[in-house]
């Protein structure tokens, strides 16, 4: 048993972390806009950021499940949209796409889609979305789930609950019936986060992906957990940073305000929890890695990880008193992200069903 | 001891119950999306005499009391937060200029401020380097024979916008800490006053947050408001009683997030069914009733004249950590739906979060509640 991360890997994240801290200065004012800029989904998909669970012989970078498990932390820490925007085209549109479409659609679309061009939205399936199969290929109408990248994205992966199983299907953002509406959500508000909406549009045969009931899905959802995890890690641990910096610098009642016994253990007990719920993630991502029964241990990162973050944030923010509740300081936006992670791909009521059943499971319930 | 309300208390809740209904409830997702002091809620709130509750009536006050000012603020924050902090900061700024003021300053700005004339008052302690540790201020009054003339700068001034009237702390001699900090009032258009830029906060957008520049800044001798040197209690003073109204201002806006976290779990049928749903709203209703008796005890001395400065610091950081608990359990509980902007609970949580910071952090009210205990039991 070891801790670290291969030399390969801790290259590779030490690139999104020098990426973070030369080009997310400004991730505040894309937060107000609403909107990552072009510029910045090109830098990460020049570092392959775009590609990492396509394979190497269609144009990805391919990387290890532990590594894919890092890189939402260190990106998490610079701006948590981008990285979240970044996880649904990578970890779940192109996986999607790597694992199960045909080798035509693969060659096709995963080269260019690792380049970022476009980037793609993955959509959970959901309750507002119906589909019928016919002849032609899948008509759907209604409304996909809250999905972060609709706003931003060029093509939409949508997951379409029929009676046999979920379909799913790459659609075109421009083809006649889809739409898309905008959610002004609490935090990440860079992701452009919306639904895509359909007005009983055919979808062609050649844009399905797989065959309905083959339980890629639920695969990519469970996966999806870690890299949430992960990116809950990254929020609060720069939110942990930021905190302690500023306790050092800020002086009251003549002496650094990290003197105070009362901060220290603000700190001390956010650094505990988040390094506990990186090892969680850790593990999710090792087990997925070794093809071990993971999803209960991926729900589990989850929770842990956002929680954590949710806490981690909050103390950042008051020990930044009333400087923190500004937009000056990164740590309000850490807190609204790591809030929006709690509820993000099904809320953690959801991770912690999933990991309730998982126990039941394990001590002999069904 | 008795837990029910007057007549007249019942008439002060349900009057703030109605302006809230009718005057902030139509503009608050408005204003909480374009931000900017809310001067026609103001306007209004003098109307339905919602500024000067707990001042005498000679004064243009309601002479409400205490009780009534805590459930009016509560009322009103459950609906629009941003607007009930400069509601608060004027109730605490008439109270103190009726409390430590002369007959002239009394007569000259309390009427002003209950009727709107004044706008808002605003309460100018805090600077850059001086939150918690209001004794390392650096901003100065210097006397001369015409009056006093201040320099330095503040920071955070809810109001700082459009306030008519601020209350100013400065330096009056060079006695280390607390000592040597007088009280000023200083009218909004006063030469050498200037206000910056609104803050671009998390949440409370409809509230304006401020620095003010005072550049030689002169005012005549009877702007001094109570002795010369004894600023600091003062200070003290209001903040005990301003603790009182940010816990009610807190405990409304945990209220209105559980408000709509049932509404929503009545519209939801499976969520109904789960235990930890109800149970979340089961905890956010027992900690917000725990938090309302604290703050009413806390109203009930400071009414009945009784010591109350710890009794308010419980208040404060009791319900200002479990409104914020309460609206992080709404949204865990409405998920996606919890956080689209058009459900209101997101901006519960960014609007209350502020509260456990401003008008003493919940730090500094563990260290007024834990010397209070301390002394209590013999410490010094």
């Amino acid at each position: 048993m070891h801790f670290t991360l291969t030399e390969d890997d801790q290259l590779i994240v030490a690139s999104v972390t020098e990426l973070c801290a030369k080009s997310m200065g400004q991730a505040a004012d894309w937060d107000d806009a609403g909107q990552l800029p072009g510029s910045i989904l090109t830098e990460v998909a020049d570092l392959g950021l775009l590609g990492m669970s396509t394979p190497q012989a269609l144009g990805g970078v391919e990387l290890s499940g532990i590594v894919r498990a890092a890189v939402p932390e260190a990106l998490g820490g610079g701006d948590a949209a981008l990285a979240l925007v970044v996880a649904g085209h990578d970890g779940l549109a192109a996986a999607h796409v790597a694992r199960a479409a045909t080798p035509a659609q693969r060659a096709a679309w995963l080269g260019a889609w690792a380049a970022g061009e476009p980037l793609v939205a993955w959509c959970e399936p959901g309750t507002e979305l119906s589909g019928q199969m016919c002849g032609e290929g899948l008509r759907v109408s209604g409304q996909t789930p809250v999905t972060a990248g609709v706003g931003l994205a060029g093509r939409f992966v949508v997951n379409v609950p029929l009676d046999r199983g979920i379909a799913s299907a790459l659609v075109l953002g421009e083809q006649a019936g889809v739409s898309r509406t905008k959610v002004d959500r609490l935090g990440m508000r860079a992701a452009a986060a919306g639904r895509v909406v359909f007005d009983d549009v055919l979808i062609p045969l050649e844009a399905l992906i797989g065959a309905p009931g083959d339980g890629v899905v639920a695969s990519l959802m469970a996966e999806f957990q870690i890299a949430l995890g992960a990116i809950a890690c990254g929020v609060g641990r720069a939110a942990l940073a930021a905190a302690s910096v500023y306790s050092m610098q800020r002086e009251q009642f003549g002496q650094p305000i990290s003197n105070f016994q009362a901060i220290q253990w603000k700190l001390a007990n956010a650094a505990t929890e988040l390094d506990a719920a990186a090892l969680l993630v850790g593990r999710a991502a090792w087990m997925l890695e070794q093809r071990q029964p993971f999803e209960a241990a991926a729900a589990q990162a989850k929770v842990a990880a956002s929680e954590a973050a949710e806490r981690a944030c909050s103390e950042a923010l008051q020990i930044h008193g009333g400087y923190g509740y500004t937009r000056e300081f990164p740590v309000e936006r850490h807190l609204r992200a790591a809030k929006t992670l709690s509820m993000a791909a099904g809320s953690n009521r959801a991770s912690r069903k999933t990991a309730a059943a998982a126990i039941a499971r394990r001590f002999g319930g069904s | 001891m008795d837990l029910s309300l007057t007549p007249g208390q019942e008439t002060v809740r349900d009057a703030a119950r109605q302006y809230a209904a009718d005057v902030l409830a139509p503009k608050a997702v408005q204003l909480d999306v374009e931000g900017g002091f809310p001067l026609d809620n103001i306007r209004a709130a003098a109307k339905a005499g919602m500024t000067a509750i707990n001042v005498e009536a000679a004064l243009g006050g309601r002479a409400a009391g205490t009780i009534a000012y805590s459930l009016a603020v509560t009322e009103m924050a459950r609906v629009c937060a941003g607007t009930t902090v400069a509601l608060c900061v004027n109730n605490m700024v008439a109270e103190v200029v009726a409390h430590f003021g002369d007959e002239a300053q009394r007569a000259s700005h309390v009427p002003r401020l209950a009727d709107g004339r004044h706008v808002v008052g605003a309460f100018a302690l805090s600077e850059p380097g001086a939150g918690s540790d209001p004794g390392a201020m650096r901003t100065r009054a210097i006397k001369t024979d015409r009056g006093w003339v201040i320099n330095g700068e503040k920071l955070w001034i809810t109001s700082g916008t459009d306030a008519g009237l601020f209350i100013v702390w400065a330096k009056t001699n060079d006695s280390p800490g607390p000592r040597g900090i007088s009280t000023f009032l200083v009218p909004g258009d006063t030469p050498g006053l200037s206000r910056g830029k609104p803050e671009h906060k998390m949440g409370l957008h409809g509230s304006t947050t401020t620095a003010l520049q005072f550049t030689d800044c002169e005012v005549p001798h009877s702007a001094l408001l109570g002795v010369e040197g004894k600023g600091f209690g003062v200070a003290m003073m209001a903040l005990d009683g301003g603790r009182i109204g940010i816990a009610s201002q807190a405990l409304g806006i945990g209220l209105a997030a559980v408000d709509t976290a049932v509404q929503w779990v009545r519209d939801n049928v499976a969520a109904a069914q789960e235990q930890a749903v109800l149970w979340a709203l089961a905890d956010s209703a027992t900690e917000l009733d725990a938090a309302r008796l604290l703050t009413l005890r806390a109203a009930g001395l400071k009414e009945r004249g009784a010591s109350f400065s710890q009794e308010a610091s419980h208040a404060k950081v009791y319900a200002t950590e479990r409104a914020w608990k309460a609206c992080n359990r709404v949204l865990d509980v409405m998920g996606e739906a919890g956080l689209d902007r058009a459900a209101g609970v997101e901006r519960n949580l960014r609007d209350v979060r502020v509260t456990m910071i401003y008008e003493g952090t919940s730090e500094v009210q563990r260290i007024v509640i834990s010397r209070n205990i301390m002394r209590r039991f013999g410490g010094s």
